[in-house]
């Protein structure tokens, strides 16, 4: 047993009934092994819970959904039989039909693959602006950093729906415009945690050797700065993705995002609010579905920064 | 005390700045410049020295920078452009639309840190026990919800179908100040779910780490009443992430507002910057969005004062 | 709210010497089902006014949940048995209502954190008064006097700058005589002090542990002195009880348990101090701690202890060492052992092939 006189060591012991507790990790600067070894390897300690398994395969039933859209025994979500307006379910329309006597089941499912479709272009704005946002910020430091940053808290403090609104009204209503845009401003969130994954490594012994060795600051940054930026920059993506799925359909509501007569749950909600004593369903219905996505998504997130991230 | 205020405003001018700038490069997305929007699809009609003549006179074809410092200065002495829909200076259309939005805002920022902040205490005051639990399952329910959607099934339900509130219109507060209220209810309570959920989480969880902390054991083993305990203690520490909350509370609010008035009619901002989208009338959304980008930096700043204001430890940290 | 002293109880200070807290066959349990463990089983401790008693053991041996039973601050869920007597009133059958009248007015708790331990949004002296003015009765200036003379009591004498500041502007050590004081001015007689020196500075320590001894003496407190460090308890306490796995595995007076300890943990603990003199070839190794579940019957030391034998199969009781001394010791070879650690690094009696225990050993006691 070491001396009890020492004091680091009667610190690390003097918890007496906590004794259970475990010691708190320490900042861990050595060069990161492979990414995905890491992250195998990486536990704050618990599994993915049941909550967030539910999410899992919610979600996946939805991305399933919007895949096989397609090739799935459904109707045309196009196709409008005016004898049939605001049905309500029946067996060739599970879910009933809309105002126009469109298959109300095959437009939820084609207003997945739309959702999913803003939600990845989304992702993918999000972190092609704001990845290399943050390493430059990180990386180039001073001047570059003090600018970049400014920006980023410019963009941060903006309404992103207000902006959202401000960017289409110019570029025109499509969703790819729309996502884009929510993307780009989201980005300055992904841009702090990447900026702030840089900057521990940036002045370590091991990288100043490598770079005199001629290493450039790319490979340096995507074999000792991405691993470990890794686990929060998933955590908050998937945050981020869950609210672009609202975002989507808030744009695409306010006739901003998809444009008819495709499908949208947001679209479709619009449309059949005016309407609503007639046909309630085609009102509750996309936003059910928008929650549901929403919701599965937001878990998953937090059932993943459970166990990515070290407490 | 007046040292902080300095700082953060010194730290804070630089971002409405570059939020400017961000508002005054939308213009330049405009397909086909900003004569071509101003003109509508009329511009077949003229011709290309004509509308280089109007850009002179307009001054867009000066250097970017002359035309922002124009712009910028216009703005500061309360011109903020013309309407091309309507002709009319664009403060003139906007000025009457505040008050609705205003009180939609602040009418959710009050009821959901009231409720919310309630919530979150009882929260955490009951950790573990079913209060607790039913409180953090309901706010998580709270915050999947989308707004519109709330809004839409509320206003179609209670309003249209069981009659209880009036789902679209507004009565100005000028009329008939019961009447303003009835026409409020309903989408200030729903603006308030979702940020009174997410103020309610973030209440909780921070009393819940002040109660955990060495002073609160000690207050309880020198025999403090709880709700000495619970009221002075734990709660001076809460107060700092509902000062953090609000400026966050806006941003969110802010597009909830839009939303929600569009589908309760409210005449606001929010339904005049769709229309202004339709109209392609774009002084007007660039104003509002002008509008809004400096209120939360302004926000931002008086939150970040008042905290200061409030926590000692902060008050030296600046200090240094 | 203010001044709601103890009803029912008498305010007279107690007589030096006079036991004023006494734990009788404390047992506490937590946790349900397959994770329910025993803290502590069967614990007996007393405390007198003008004493000191020191608990020393390892982590995880129960000595802070002994302390926090006796205050009514174990965590919800937990089951607690036994007898806890304050002055007379039977602590453990009161529901927390009452209880709370107990705490700081009678029985106060100071702990390892010394900063952290107050409120880092109030000024000190705001907190002080909050805390007195519960307990005492008696206008603002009055219980403010008070105050200010519990500060000058643990030599704090500049109050006014104490009273007005945060505790992020004092020290480790300042902060920890704030609590102190603060328990002083809420009028308590009993301290139980959880490793109070383990966060400070080692010269700090030495102060705050004279000023514990002075107040002692004073004021006449009765002190449980919880630390790990021997070296610590040897410094302060009058009375020294030793706790392995939530029993009392030796007690007796401080001094001579550290000269002559009569139970093996104990001088394990002992040599685990490093000294000035002499050198050592290597610092003694204990093995890691057995787990609770499946553990064997018999004397719970059994399997890290050096002088194990065949008989330790039998749970010895806490008995008197020798008669007529108040020394306790829970081992059979209690007897063996003190005459052993009398030499210096005393090494186990070899018991022979057969694990025969030598003849000196009080085995005919049950």
């Amino acid at each position: 047993m070491p001396s009890p006189s020492s004091g680091e060591t009667n610190l690390w012991l003097a918890s007496g009934a906590s004794a259970a507790e475990p010691r708190p990790a320490l900042q861990d600067t050595t060069p990161a092994p492979g990414a995905a070894r890491r992250l195998r390897r990486a536990s704050g300690g618990q599994r993915f819970g049941l909550v967030p398994r539910i999410g899992l395969v919610i979600f996946g039933l939805l991305l399933l959904a919007s895949l096989l859209a397609p090739v799935l025994p459904i109707d045309d979500p196009l196709q409008q039989t005016l004898s049939l307006r605001n049905a309500g379910p029946s067996p060739h329309h599970l879910l009933g039909t809309d105002l126009v006597g469109r298959d109300m089941l095959s437009r939820m499912i084609y207003g997945c693959r739309s959702a999913f479709e803003g939600v990845a272009l989304g992702v993918l704005a999000m972190l092609a602006i704001g990845v290399p946002w943050g390493l430059a910020a990180g990386f180039f430091g001073a001047a570059v950093d003090e600018v970049l940053m400014r920006v980023a808290d410019a963009l941060l403090s903006f309404p992103p729906l207000i902006l959202a609104i401000g960017v289409v009204s110019a570029l025109g209503p499509s969703i790819s415009h729309a996502m884009v845009t929510v993307g780009v401003i989201s980005a300055p969130g992904v841009a702090r945690l990447l900026r702030s994954a840089v900057l521990p490594v940036r002045n370590a012994q091991f990288v100043l050797i490598a770079r005199s060795l001629g290493v450039t600051r790319l490979h340096i940054a995507a074999r000792h700065v991405l691993p470990n930026a890794m686990a929060p920059v998933i955590v908050q993506t998937v945050a981020a993705a869950s609210y672009f799925l609202i975002v989507e359909a808030a744009l695409s509501f306010l006739g901003l995002g998809v444009p008819p007569p495709s499908s949208s749950w947001g679209a479709d909600m619009a449309s059949a609010y005016l309407n609503f004593t007639a046909n309630p369903a085609a009102t509750v219905v996309p936003g059910l579905a928008i929650t549901l996505g929403a919701w599965s998504i937001s878990v998953i997130g937090d059932g993943l920064r459970d166990v990515l991230v070290r407490a | 005390m007046g040292r902080i205020v300095l700082r953060r405003l010194a730290t804070s001018i630089p971002t409405i700045i570059v939020s400017t700038i961000l508002v005054f490069v939308l213009r330049y997305l405009l397909p086909g410049g900003p004569v071509q929007a101003m003109l509508g699809g009329g511009t077949g009609q003229y011709t290309p020295q004509q509308i280089a003549a109007i850009e002179a006179r307009l001054g867009l074809n000066a250097p970017v920078l002359v035309q922002y410092w124009h712009w910028i200065t216009g703005v500061l002495h309360g011109n903020l452009g013309t309407s091309y829909y309507s002709q009319q200076p664009v403060t003139t259309v906007i000025a009457p639309r505040v008050i609705p939005s205003l009180e939609l805002i602040v009418g959710a920022l009050v009821v959901s840190t009231i409720v919310g902040g309630g919530l979150g205490i009882l929260a955490a005051v009951n950790r573990g026990r079913p209060a607790g639990r039913t409180i953090q399952l309901g706010t998580g329910l709270g915050l999947s919800i989308p707004d519109f959607w709330l809004a839409a099934v509320a206003a179609g339900v209670l309003g249209l179908t069981l009659n209880i509130f009036p789902a679209v219109g507004f009565t100005p507060i000028s009329e008939s100040l019961s009447g303003n209220l009835d026409t409020l209810i309903l989408p200030v309570l729903v603006l308030s779910v979702v940020t009174g959920s997410f103020l309610a989480r973030h209440v909780s969880s921070a009393m819940a780490s002040a109660l955990d902390s060495p002073y609160i054991k000690s207050a309880w083993a020198m025999g403090l009443p709880p709700r000495k305990i619970y009221l002075n203690c734990a709660l001076r520490n809460a107060v700092a992430p509902v000062i953090t909350f609000i400026p966050l509370a806006f941003t969110a609010l802010v597009g909830g507002t839009v939303l929600v008035e569009n589908i309760y009619a409210i005449p606001g901002l929010g339904t005049e910057i769709v229309s202004s989208v339709s109209n392609e009338d774009y002084p007007i959304v660039q104003a509002i969005v002008l509008l809004v980008g400096v209120l939360v930096v302004v926000l931002n700043l008086l939150a970040d004062i008042a905290l200061a204001f409030f926590d000692p430890r902060i008050r030296n940290a600046i200090s240094e | 709210m203010r001044g709601r002293g103890a009803p029912a109880l008498p305010l007279a200070a107690p007589a030096p010497g006079e036991e004023v807290l006494r734990i009788d066959r404390l047992e506490v349990e937590f946790g349900r089902g397959p994770v329910r463990t025993t803290a502590l089983r069967g614990v007996n401790l007393a405390l007198d006014a003008g004493r000191v008693l020191g608990l020393a053991g390892e982590s995880g041996c129960g000595k802070t949940t002994s302390a926090l039973a006796a205050m009514g601050l174990l965590a919800r869920g937990s089951v607690v048995r036994g007898s806890i007597r304050y002055r007379g009133t039977e602590l453990l059958a009161l529901p927390e209502k009452e209880l709370r009248h107990y705490r700081g007015r009678h029985l106060a708790m100071i702990f390892q954190e010394t900063t952290t331990a107050l409120n880092p949004v109030i000024r000190v002296g705001d907190q002080l008064m909050m805390a007195a003015r519960t307990h005492v009765p008696g206008g603002r200036a009055e219980v403010r006097e008070r105050v200010i003379g519990a500060l000058a009591d643990v030599r704090l004498t500049d109050s006014e700058r104490v009273m007005t500041s945060y505790p992020h502007e004092l020290s480790g050590g300042m902060c920890q005589r704030i609590i102190i004081a603060m328990a002083l001015s809420c009028g308590s007689r009993v301290l139980f002090a959880d490793e109070p020196t383990t966060a400070l500075d080692v010269s700090v320590q030495e102060e705050i542990l004279e000023l514990i001894r002075g107040l002692v003496t004073r004021r006449q407190l009765a002190v449980l002195m919880i630390s790990h460090d021997l070296a610590v308890l040897a410094d302060v306490c009058d009375d020294l009880a030793v706790m392995y796995r939530g029993e009392i595995v030796e007690s007796g007076p401080a001094a001579t348990v550290l000269e002559r300890p009569a139970h093996p943990y104990t001088q394990v603990l002992l040599d685990c101090l490093p000294t000035l003199r002499g050198r050592r070839e290597s610092l003694p190794e204990l093995p890691p701690a057995a787990e609770d579940s499946g553990a064997p019957p018999g004397c719970r030391y059994r399997a890290r202890c050096a002088w194990a034998v065949d008989a330790c199969l039998a749970p010895p009781p806490l008995a008197p060492v020798l008669t007529g001394q108040p020394r306790m010791s829970r081992c059979w070879r209690s007897v063996t052992v003190l005459e052993h650690t009398a030499r210096e690094g005393g090494e186990p009696d070899n018991p022979g092939p057969d694990g025969a225990p030598a003849a000196s050993d009080n085995m005919s006691r049950d």
